[in-house]
């Protein structure tokens, strides 16, 4: 009988071991070292809140599922087995690393006793629910450093936000969009720095721009891959091990979003089982948050060309893309609520513009935000040019 | 510190008119004082961040504090029904303003729709500014508060007031069977049929408020058309009872006896209806050995009417929800749940792919539907129980769910799964 012992319980980790529970192709051994049972970690910030408690994040496990709260400290591809810190070991026929990845330490200076916060792991969020600064750093424009700066304004903290990019979210906004953004966020009373690098944390923080003195400071600057115990071990090394397997964030490739390592962990899953399935297409769905403004993009290829409208005063936006033959290819909106599944249907489609007429399909009303109807009439007006 | 005080205030308006009964300027007054309180709460609300994240969450109470509110509402409930006379030194807050309205001094039930229907506008007033950033929201708050107002409570007195006779007209409109389980009884039927032409409309209106346009609507709408738009009991939980919304469990265990409490219940008052409907025409009071009062109606309307819709349906609220009755008990919302689960164009539509498994949307069901677990599907929520609120769409931060009323979503769904 095939035993299955995945290492890592996060979104990759846990769909793998769904899919082959239900598969019911053998024994199936989930291995988490963070908690005991697998959790959102999106939703961390909601406990480092106060408003949810632990349990409301942990996810549930199947029965047929074996969940093992331990650290995997040693394994051999030979022998088949991994070992736990206390000895335990679990011999597997397929082993799956889905160990993800952990927060990028600050690489400046960090004063010594100067509070510095992550909201990264399971523990994060709690040591985070018990802070109460009256001024508050972060370092980091991505969706974790929005998360940690509204965290403190909604603590009450006087709050600085240091960004080294020039532009907030310049990889999925234009410099119109995010100044938009930008505004949004400064009315929050957010005291948002762009271009601007920090050197040090401590009293004062150092940066590019000059010194600001907060009581504390989160660092959210990405993540890297969590390491895979072993002398000769590398994801390399697992790459041509036939019964070994790297998904999720820990492999060097994978994706970077909750949704997309679901996926993987649920196709190898499925693949492992000998089930068919089939391929997602080939569509990205992004989405990310910054206070009280959600970012969706959706896209089915790179564009050739782009149309966009912004609305500066609600930090409203929205683009949409077409390839060199005018089907459409992308939809990035910024404070409206888009409906994923039509535009999907229509990228798949290779909706032209000229069938784009009606907006109603593509957008969460009447129950969402009032319909961009001339904002996409102008839109489709400018593409048709 | 300024809610507080503006507390204080109502409650010492109220106390001074217990005690000096000043008269209806008096009781104007501590109306308008505690309607001050309220707009102190929504200026609360209107200066927090936006999001789930930030609102204040009964939850965080300690537990002692849950049990001695659902303790007061109780009690004050059980006074209510059981021992009139323990209301009456509260009359003197309403009794003035009864008499100007309706023409009649004031009694409890008087008293308790003028605290029911206070409680409904004035937290109405600030979830509408709570969830002031969703247009469903805020027009949803709008339609069921002005429907308790109007329909619930002002109607009702003025009807009384123009010397309509017959108390039976003096009633909410909007109630209908079968959650109106006093409807076919042969006083109320009596009372209708000798009613005039209002009488005759409240009588046709009420057997086609059920027949007709409960299932139609519930098939256009879902039954959100009603529990969540226009039901008294639905207003009070959608105003008041909004802050109580998190403690409603979603465990298989809840959902099994949901179920099992429901489906029984509407079989009682079907079976009881069609007893004391056949009784009337019949111009009998028992069938057989049975007397059709003591046998169908009393034990229903203690059980199920009083205590399971009033004592335990509000008193419960800090312990279970904000939902208790709706979820546990309402046969009404269990008849339109059937043609909801069965044939509806109303669906809780989620985006494949776009699910965080923050469980948000769990949290915030009232209904005790693990909106999550759909969600991370790419599934559908096609549940009985959903009365279409719609928080679980307002909270949600990654706009992932939304409410739908469409031809695609009215398709036959016999199976049993889900």
């Amino acid at each position: 009988m095939e035993r299955f012992v995945i290492i890592g319980n996060g979104p990759a980790g846990r769909a793998a071991a769904a899919a082959l529970a239900a598969s019911r192709s053998g024994e199936v051994v989930l291995i988490g070292r963070e908690h005991p049972v697998p959790f959102s970690r999106p939703g961390l910030i909601y406990r480092a809140m106060g408003a949810m408690r632990d349990a409301d994040l942990e996810l549930p496990v199947p029965a047929e599922v074996q969940a093992v709260h331990g650290e995997v400290v040693a394994w051999s591809p030979e022998e088949r087995w991994v070992e736990l810190a206390g000895g335990r070991r679990e011999p597997f026929s397929q082993v799956i690393w889905a160990v993800g990845a952990k927060a990028r330490p600050f690489p400046g200076t960090v004063d010594p006793g100067f509070p510095v916060f992550s909201l990264q792991e399971w523990g994060d969020a709690q040591t985070l629910s018990h802070q109460h600064p009256r001024s508050w750093g972060v370092v980091g424009g991505g969706l974790v450093g929005a998360e940690l700066v509204e965290w403190g304004v909604g603590r009450g903290a006087e709050t600085h936000w240091w960004v080294r990019e020039p532009h907030l979210w310049s990889e999925r906004l234009t410099e119109e969009e995010s100044s938009a953004l930008a505004r949004r966020v400064r009315g929050f009373g957010v005291h948002l720095h762009l271009a601007t690098p920090v050197h040090r944390l401590g009293h004062p923080v150092v940066t590019a721009k000059g010194e600001f003195q907060v009581e504390a400071a989160g660092v959210a600057i990405g993540v890297v891959p969590n390491a895979i115990p072993g002398d000769a071990c590398s994801l390399d090394a697992i790459a041509h091990v036939p019964h070994a397997h790297a998904i999720g964030d820990v492999a060097p490739d994978g994706p970077r979003s909750w949704e997309a390592a679901t996926r993987a962990g649920r196709e190898l899953g499925m693949r492992l089982a000998g089930m068919p399935f089939s391929a997602s297409p080939p569509f990205s769905d992004d989405r990310t948050r910054c206070f009280d403004r959600t970012v969706t993009t959706l896209t089915a290829r790179t564009p050739t060309w782009e149309v966009s409208t912004v609305d500066a005063r609600t930090a409203r936006s929205l683009r949409l893309g077409f390839d060199e033959q005018g089907r459409w290819v992308r939809a990035v909106a910024m404070g409206w609520k888009l409906r994923s599944n039509a535009i999907k249907a229509a990228f798949a489609a290779g909706a032209p513009v000229d069938a784009l007429a009606d907006a109603r399909p593509f957008f969460n009303e009447p129950e969402g935000t009032r319909l961009p109807l001339n904002a996409w009439a102008q839109l489709l007006k400018d593409a048709a040019r | 510190m300024i809610q507080i005080l503006a507390v204080l205030l109502a409650l010492a308006a109220c106390a001074w008119n217990v005690i000096r009964n000043p008269g209806l300027a008096g009781e104007v007054a501590w109306l308008a004082a505690w309607s001050l309180a309220a707009a102190a709460f929504a200026w609360k609300e209107a200066r927090r961040l936006p999001g789930f994240a930030h609102r204040p969450q009964v939850r965080r109470w300690q537990k002692v504090g849950r049990w001695a509110l659902a303790a007061a509402l109780t009690g004050a409930y059980s006074v209510l029904y059981w021992w009139p006379e323990g209301v009456e030194p509260l009359l003197p807050l309403v009794d003035d303003l009864s008499t100007a309205v309706r023409g009649a001094p004031a009694d409890r039930w008087w008293l308790y729709g003028v605290a029911y229907t206070g409680l409904v506008l004035n937290s109405g007033a600030i979830v509408a500014v709570r969830y002031r950033h969703d247009a469903y929201q805020r027009r949803r708050t709008a339609v069921v508060a002005m429907a308790q107002l109007v329909f619930a409570f002002t109607v009702p007195a003025i009807l009384q007031g123009l010397d309509v006779e017959h108390a039976a007209l003096h009633r909410d409109w909007k109630l209908f069977w079968p959650l109106d389980h006093s409807f076919f009884e042969p006083y109320r039927l009596d009372a209708l049929r000798a009613g005039g032409t209002i009488g005759r409309f409240y009588l046709i209106s009420g057997v086609l408020l059920f027949a007709v346009v409960a299932p139609v609507a519930t098939y256009w709408w879902g039954k959100r058309w009603y529990c969540s738009w226009i039901c008294g009991c639905g207003g009070l939980a959608e105003t008041t009872g909004d802050a109580f919304r998190t403690l409603s469990t979603s465990t298989p265990k809840s959902w099994k006896w949901e179920r099992w409490l429901i489906y029984p219940i509407l079989g009682w008052i079907s079976v009881a209806t069609v007893a004391v409907v056949g009784a009337y025409i019949a111009g009998v009071e028992s069938i057989g050995p049975l007397s059709v009062y003591a046998v169908f109606t009393r034990p229903y309307g203690f059980v199920v009417g009083a205590l399971f819709s009033g004592v335990i349906g509000v008193g419960f609220y800090p312990l279970l929800g904000n939902r208790v009755w709706c979820r546990f008990g309402c046969p009404l919302a269990a008849y339109m749940g059937i043609i909801q689960r069965v044939k509806s164009r109303f669906r809780v539509s989620t985006q494949a792919g776009g699910c965080i498994s923050c469980g948000a949307c769990t949290l915030h069901c009232e209904m005790g539907i693990d909106v999550r677990a759909y969600a991370e599907r790419g599934e559908d929520v096609r549940r009985a129980s959903c009365v279409g609120c719609g928080v679980c769409a307002e909270v949600c931060p990654r706009d992932v769910i939304r409410l739908e009323s469409t031809s695609e979503g009215a398709v036959w769904r016999l199976n049993a799964k889900d």
